[in-house]
């Protein structure tokens, strides 16, 4: 749901990282937050509760600059990922125009990842969005923990977990140490702006 | 692996997961643990290991029960987030300012802000294109929080306050009345002439009935006899058509072959497709082993969905 300000050449749009509890949401938008900080056009706001499980969302606004004689600026936000707070989940994914969802790669969570992108294709279809056109891109997180002797699944079996049919750009990341982090949100920001362009 | 390796490897694995708060996880892998201990029959001090374990487990228990609690917690947030939340979650931008502020305190409500919404709410009663649907939403934040009394005696000033109209106040009576039968709650509010109507959803749910079927890339069914009653063995699909799939069982898994039969329903079956997983029933249609080629020995399994 993008905003377009044609007198003020100003463009506002919104990206969601999605994604099972606990995959790395709230630590990707943090390193985002810490490296682009530059960027920012705010504080980034984290509701969550003293376990630092993100309550409700964590939101962080940030400038693009011109681009192509506009001002972009770009919401990002993430949903909190337990099961319980559907409902919350499901409003802050309203009127998102871009989507990152991030999968754990821990071996144990390979059920939660698919749960969670059908939880995703059933809140976009609820909104009259359909998974398979909104520009989506997928991480595959936590690839740190292999080193360090943890089962993770192979690259191979995520993408035929969640990307057999989707066939969207996917990255291999470590959101506690960035890598992948910056690549994943240019893909997104690239694919939807693009898309933005091709609407209106 | 040596069973110290295996036991290392599965401490490791729960301490990384309670670190990062994955409490079912870690859970189940101290339980794993505990397992290969006691079926060991020439264990020094397993007494004492299993002990520790089950240390490890009420620790993560109690760590558990904090989460659960700091999120049960009710959680009023500081004004400038509640006005950031306004702004962020009211989509109507561009319509007339007090749709705006309806939409504003519909946010909060959903938020769980319910002091601050219910105060915005009743400023806008005074609208009469919006006092329905504000008045509507000061029961729905009463019934959020299981205080229905308060609702009741919120309508109450209603009936008399010369602001809303008789239509508007039969709507509310019914709207109320169907909240308390809901609920179980034997109050009658309404007058015996008017009858309740249909109820009306309050959360948005959805269900999806035109669902085409998906692609199903595998299954996990559960082997419901033999020595490993219970476990559930994924299974890649080899061929879809429809509703029906064909599996490749191997060998290896004799104990699930004899176990499915043609003509069996298996109730408790997981669909994993490259969209989702699904919790399903199916039929078992056909049976035949394989006779030739790399995968001779193996049985051909033909599953029709049922249900998913
Ligand atoms: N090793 C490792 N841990 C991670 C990574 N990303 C997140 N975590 C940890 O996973 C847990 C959950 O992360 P969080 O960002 O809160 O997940 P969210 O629920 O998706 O927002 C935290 O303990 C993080 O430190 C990663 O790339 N590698
Ligand atoms: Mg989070």
């Amino acid at each position: 749901m993008a905003v377009f300000n044609i007198k003020s050449r100003e463009i506002e749009c919104k990206i969601v990282y999605y994604g099972p509890g606990r995959c790395g949401k709230t630590t990707n938008l943090e390193y985002v937050y810490k490296v682009f900080r530059k960027q920012a056009q705010g504080d980034m706001v984290s509701i969550s509760t003293e376990g630092d499980r993100t309550l409700f969302f964590d939101f962080l606004p940030i400038g693009l600059g011109k681009i192509k004689g506009y001002d972009v600026r770009v919401q990002l936000f993430t949903v909190p990922g337990q099961v319980q707070y559907r409902s919350t989940r499901k409003l802050v994914l309203q009127g998102a125009d871009g989507l990152i969802f991030v999968a754990d790669s821990l071996e144990d969570r390979r059920e939660k990842n698919m749960l969670s992108l059908k939880d995703l294709q059933q809140n976009l279809k609820d909104y009259g969005q359909n998974i398979f056109k909104i520009p989506l891109v997928l991480q595959y997180n936590k690839r740190d923990l292999e080193a360090q002797g943890f089962s993770l699944m192979s690259i191979e079996q995520m993408e035929k977990d969640l990307n057999r049919q989707l066939k969207v750009p996917w990255f291999a990341a470590s959101a506690a140490t960035g890598v992948g982090v910056p690549e994943t949100l240019k893909k997104c920001l690239t694919l939807t702006l693009k898309s933005l362009q091709d609407q209106f | 692996m040596s069973l110290k390796d295996k036991i290392q490897s599965l401490l490791k694995h729960a301490e990384l997961y309670k670190s990062q708060s994955l409490i079912d996880e870690a859970r189940e892998k101290y339980e794993q643990v505990k397992k290969l201990i006691n079926s060991q029959t020439s264990l020094k001090n397993k007494e004492e290991l299993l002990l520790s374990i089950d240390k490890k487990i009420n620790a993560l228990q109690q760590e558990s029960d904090k989460i659960f609690q700091a999120s049960s917690t009710k959680k009023d947030l500081s004004p400038q987030v509640q006005d950031l939340i306004k702004k962020l979650f009211s989509f109507s931008k561009d319509q007339a300012e007090n749709i705006a502020a309806l939409d504003g305190a519909i946010a909060l409500a959903k938020f769980g802000q319910f002091e601050r919404a219910l105060n915005e709410f009743r400023e806008l009663l005074i609208h009469d294109d919006l006092r329905f649907d504000a008045a509507k939403n000061i029961v729905k934040c009463y019934t959020e929080q299981d205080k229905l009394n308060e609702a009741i005696e919120e309508y109450k000033t209603w009936e008399t306050n010369p602001l809303f109209s008789e239509q508007q106040k039969d709507k509310l009576r019914i709207f109320l009345q169907n909240i308390l039968d809901k609920k179980g709650i034997n109050q009658n509010i309404l007058p015996t002439t008017v009858a309740p109507a249909p109820v009306e959803a309050i959360e948005e749910g959805s269900t999806s009935s035109d669902e085409e079927m998906l692609d199903i890339s595998s299954i996990g069914i559960r082997i419901e006899s033999g020595p490993r009653q219970g476990e559930k063995i994924e299974v890649d699909v080899s061929f879809q058509s429809g509703n029906i799939v064909s599996l490749i069982i191997s060998s290896r898994n004799q104990d699930l072959i004899d176990s499915l039969n043609v003509g069996l329903t298996l109730k408790d079956i997981d669909f994993y497709s490259p969209i989702a997983i699904f919790k399903g029933s199916g039929l078992i249609t056909a049976k035949s082993k394989i006779d030739s080629g790399p995968k001779k020995g193996d049985y051909c399994v033909d599953l029709k969905i049922v249900n998913i």
